[in-house]
């Protein structure tokens, strides 16, 4: 109690003297453009014209059925393996890393594409079978393929969105 | 067939990851990489700063050689399309598990890892000094040549002919870190004076110029400069200010300056300078100026006249004379001077030798022992209470005090006061009539302390207050509202309420400032009036 008899008149300098009451602004929020539906058409198309383009590579290869399928479903394996890499990578300079990451999807899916040709059921056993320089040819093809056309794919999104 | 096209895969894939590997290896210490460190010495935050000796000390345990072509490496590094591409793209789509590194962060690790190594990386001096040709990552290289210090000297030297300016302007600075003398250092900055680039050529004179211990050096090169354009002159004439009665010998060009240079900036700058390089050859012209029609060249010569010390009897006259000046300011600012050389053979104290004293100390020493929230100690508190009503007229002496000869304020003497009539308490109630006195006065400054000393007395003050929301200066009749409903509206609410209605009054008052401390007020202590007086 009496150092509260002590402190009180000063209550009025400190309001004398500290008389301007700071400010608390709400800050603003800026809405922000959703990305979901952009990632999602860049990576789908990406895909597939990868897809498409390993496809026509091994057109006259032995390859089982669905084989497009299996290609789309590689791609859940490798996708997030790919941005495992670039995360592992993130000390190296972009351009090194998304090139280290690249090179291993290449080889990556090359196997896996081998594997697919060689160990599922063909859908015509007339054909030969793809050799791994032919699967890591088409793997490699693929992959610089739909990297090319990323920012194609980016102008053509940004086109129908501002439309 | 089969076996040597897998073969074949197999070597490739070994091949990859070797060479892979080969690009990664850097030095390690205590099982962290190089750059694991290197990133603990370039923390900034105020936790991660206490962390980089120990990581310095780590990057200095690792063997030089090893470490020195990494460091290279980060410096050297530059911006690529992809890396930019990759960056963007990654903002654009919000990918924040994935943090890039700029080429800057880079060069900032490699800046980093020399920062450490000091002159231990003198082996790098030569491949350094090959980068400042390269334009990308010449400002990095330069950073780590001044971390290396004296063994870079002849680098940061070559440094000052860059290609790029900004490398130019910033040599400059660094080299001073690494010449040892300041005569050597002077003489290569002469060239930067005709450097193309007005930064550099700015940043060279400042640099001569802060070199005040050869003036005989530095001095010849500033007045050179200030022949040379008006643009750097003003800038020269303030340098040359610096060294007093040193630079006397810049008189003839300062005069020449205050009578015919263009800008009147200059001009006036230069006649500050002229009163302190050559103070007896500038006076009449400094008081030929002061007569000038332009006001700011008069503003400009009365301030010269006023630092001279120590002034001679014409300027004594001069500024007696020009306490009645027409000019508000000019006479204002002579009140000033002469009240501050009045205060030289009169000190304060004298004027309150009468004073109590308490425990061998005079009132007055007690009314300095606050802190800087203006709180006294319990001791000085006690002492201001044992003194109690005896302090009182030495006390309200000091509320009014006004500064001799001219009546000046004297705000800390008149606050000291205020603080003590609040230390006093319910004591100061004796005073209270006599505060009213002031609070009802024409003297604006004494009536806003009157106002606040009376805060002290508790409940007592409470009547002064509430008159003092009908006082007729505003800033009275703020702190009257703010004091009566700030301060005491919560101990007495029902004294205060009955000020309500005057402070109801205070919503129309002419002055906005008064009308938005009532209106704030009036929704803390009664609502109810607020919501019938229209306030939201």
């Amino acid at each position: 109690m009496r150092m509260r008899t002590y402190t009180r008149p000063f209550w009025f300098l400190a309001a004398l003297f500290l008389s301007v009451v700071s400010a608390n602004a709400d800050p603003i929020e800026l809405p922000e453009k959703p990305v979901t539906p952009e990632i999602t058409f860049l990576i789908v198309c990406a895909i597939l014209l990868e897809v498409v383009c390993i496809w026509l590579v091994l057109w006259c290869s032995q390859k089982p059925r669905f084989f497009v399928l299996w290609l789309i479903g590689m791609h859940l394996l490798t996708y997030p393996a790919f941005l495992g890499v670039l995360w592992l990578s993130q000390n190296m300079r972009p351009a090194f890393a998304v090139g280290v990451g690249e090179g291993l999807v290449v080889l990556v899916e090359g196997t896996l594409i081998y594997l697919i040709c060689h160990f599922i059921p063909p859908a015509k056993s007339s054909l030969t079978t793809p050799s791994v320089i032919k699967c890591l040819f088409a793997s490699l093809l693929g992959n610089m393929f739909s990297a090319g056309v990323f920012p194609a794919l980016i102008m053509i999104y940004d086109h129908f969105a501002s439309s | 067939m089969k076996t040597p096209r897998i073969f074949v895969f197999i070597v490739l894939i070994a091949t990859s990851g070797g060479m892979l590997l080969l690009l990664l290896r850097e030095p390690h210490y205590q099982g962290r990489s190089l750059t694991s460190w290197l990133q603990q010495c370039n923390d900034n935050t105020v936790i991660g700063m206490q962390r980089v000796p120990e990581a310095q000390t780590a990057v200095r345990a690792m063997p030089v050689k090893k470490v020195l072509p990494r460091l290279l490496k980060f410096v050297e590094t530059t911006d690529d399309p992809v890396s930019l591409s990759v960056i963007d793209l990654s903002d654009r789509f919000r990918i924040q598990f994935l943090k890039w590194h700029t080429a800057e962060d880079f060069q900032k690790l490699g800046f980093a890892g020399f920062d450490a190594l000091g002159t231990n990386a003198a082996p790098a001096v030569e491949e350094l000094s090959n980068l400042l040709d390269d334009r990308d990552c010449a400002f990095a290289a330069l950073r780590c040549l001044a971390a290396i210090g004296k063994p870079a000297e002849a680098s940061i030297c070559k440094a000052l002919t860059n290609q790029d300016s900004r490398v130019r302007e910033v040599s400059i600075s660094v080299l001073a870190g690494v010449t040892d003398d300041v005569d050597v250092y002077v003489n290569r900055l002469t060239n930067s004076l005709n450097d193309p680039d007005i930064n550099v050529r700015l940043v060279a004179i400042r640099s001569i110029a802060l070199q005040r211990t050869v003036p005989d050096s530095v001095i010849p090169i500033l007045i050179k400069e200030l022949q040379r354009s008006e643009d750097e002159a003003e800038q020269v004439t303030e340098y040359l200010a610096n060294f007093g009665t040193n630079a006397a010998a810049a008189f003839p060009v300062l005069s020449n300056l205050v009578i015919s240079a263009h800008s009147q900036n200059l001009a006036n700058s230069a006649l500050r300078t002229i009163a302190m390089v050559a103070p007896d050859k500038a006076l009449p012209l400094v008081l030929q100026s002061f007569h000038s029609t332009i006001q700011l060249r008069r503003y400009t010569a009365f301030g010269a006249l006023c630092a001279y010390s120590p002034r001679p009897p014409e300027i004594e006259a001069v500024i007696e004379s020009a306490t009645d000046d027409k000019d508000e300011m000019i006479s204002h600012r002579a009140k000033i001077a002469l009240t501050q050389e009045y205060l030289q053979t009169h000190p304060i104290e004298s004027k309150f030798s009468e004073e109590p004293v308490y425990g061998g100390e005079s009132l007055g020493e007690w009314l300095k022992m606050h802190d800087a929230q203006g709180k006294y100690s319990k001791e000085a508190q006690d002492a201001l209470r044992a003194m109690g009503t005896n302090a009182v007229p030495a006390l309200v002496a000091r509320l009014i005090y006004v500064q001799p000869p001219y009546g000046l304020p004297a705000y800390n003497i008149n606050l000291d006061a205020v603080k003590g009539f609040i230390a006093l308490g319910d004591q100061a109630k004796p005073a209270l009539p006599e505060l009213q006195v002031l609070l009802d006065g024409t003297n604006k400054d004494a009536a806003l302390f009157a106002l606040l000393a009376a805060c002290g007395t508790g409940s007592n003050a409470i009547p002064t207050l509430t008159k003092g929301l009908t006082n007729q200066f505003r800033n009275v009749r703020i702190q009257a509202a703010n004091n009566l409903f700030y301060t005491f509206a919560k101990k007495f609410p029902d004294q205060c309420r009955q000020a309500v209605p005057l402070l109801v009054k205070l919503l129309n008052d002419p002055d906005e400032d008064v009308r938005m401390s009532a209106t704030n007020q009036i929704k803390e202590i009664d609502p109810t009036a607020a919501a019938k007086a229209g306030i939201k």
